[in-house]
């Protein structure tokens, strides 16, 4: 997805990965290796690093805020299943008028 | 118990939503939602998430119905359905029936006037009653 493109450091040409990206990263290292007792619960993390984990996700984005501000840090839940779409959300597709 | 009703046209349910980011106090900007039970997951536009900067809060695994898994990046924000209470002889208040720090993702499609896609993870905050028509919302 667009968000996930790398940005350019126009000094010196090297490219810096978005941190965002740095964290998900991270965090799918830390799923393979994860203790299965850790599963369901919360993961802060910030410029590719582990903070803490939270048993709670609520928990978990407030202390984000808090230390890091938003959209500067990552909380991902371990073993967290994929959410299905369904048809509209997937095709866009509305059949018959729209209300 | 406030409620909000509105009339199901041609088997969809669309009503306005307010948006803004998961920490405000207050009621964001309103779009046109359309509700989808079919959906796990609640969505909005590409335009909501620029017009109020909704800050990126880490991925999510998203999965369509070909069953393709694609992880995308998720926003956390306060989506609100105004609910007007009382009536004109007792005065009337508008109070919220509020989805605050929910998880949100960009609409893989443009769904034309739609901004906002409801889906269950906000639906099942509420009591919801689908009955002759109406959609009704209870908070």
């Amino acid at each position: 997805m667009s968000d996930l493109q790398e940005k350019t450091n126009e000094k010196n040409n090297v490219p810096i990965k978005d941190p965002l990206k740095v964290n998900w990263e991270k965090f799918q290292e830390l799923q393979k290796t994860i203790d299965p007792k850790e599963i369901g619960r919360t993961a802060l993390l910030h410029k590719g690093q582990l903070i803490a984990i939270y048993n709670d996700s609520e928990d978990a984005y407030q202390i984000g805020v808090e230390k890091f501000g938003s959209g500067n840090f990552s909380v991902q839940t371990f073993g967290e299943m994929p959410k299905s779409l369904g048809f509209l959300a997937t095709h866009g597709i509305m059949f018959g008028e729209v209300a | 118990m406030p409620t909000f009703a509105k009339q199901i046209t041609n088997n969809q349910i669309v009503i306005g939503a307010m948006v803004a980011h998961a920490d405000s106090k207050l009621p964001g900007d309103e779009y046109s939602a359309i509700v989808d039970t079919g959906s796990q997951k609640t969505m909005v536009s590409s335009k909501v998430i620029e017009d109020i900067s909704l800050p990126q809060a880490g991925h999510t695994g998203i999965k369509g119905v070909t069953g393709v898994v694609e992880y995308v990046p998720k926003y956390k924000a306060r989506v609100d359905i105004p609910v007007i209470v009382g009536s004109d002889n007792t005065g009337s208040q508008m109070i919220m029936a509020s989805g605050d720090k929910i998880e949100v993702v960009a609409m893989l499609q443009d769904l034309g006037k739609f901004d906002v896609l409801l889906g269950m993870d906000f639906l099942t905050r509420f009591h919801i009653t689908m009955h002759q028509n109406a959609f009704i919302l209870s908070i």
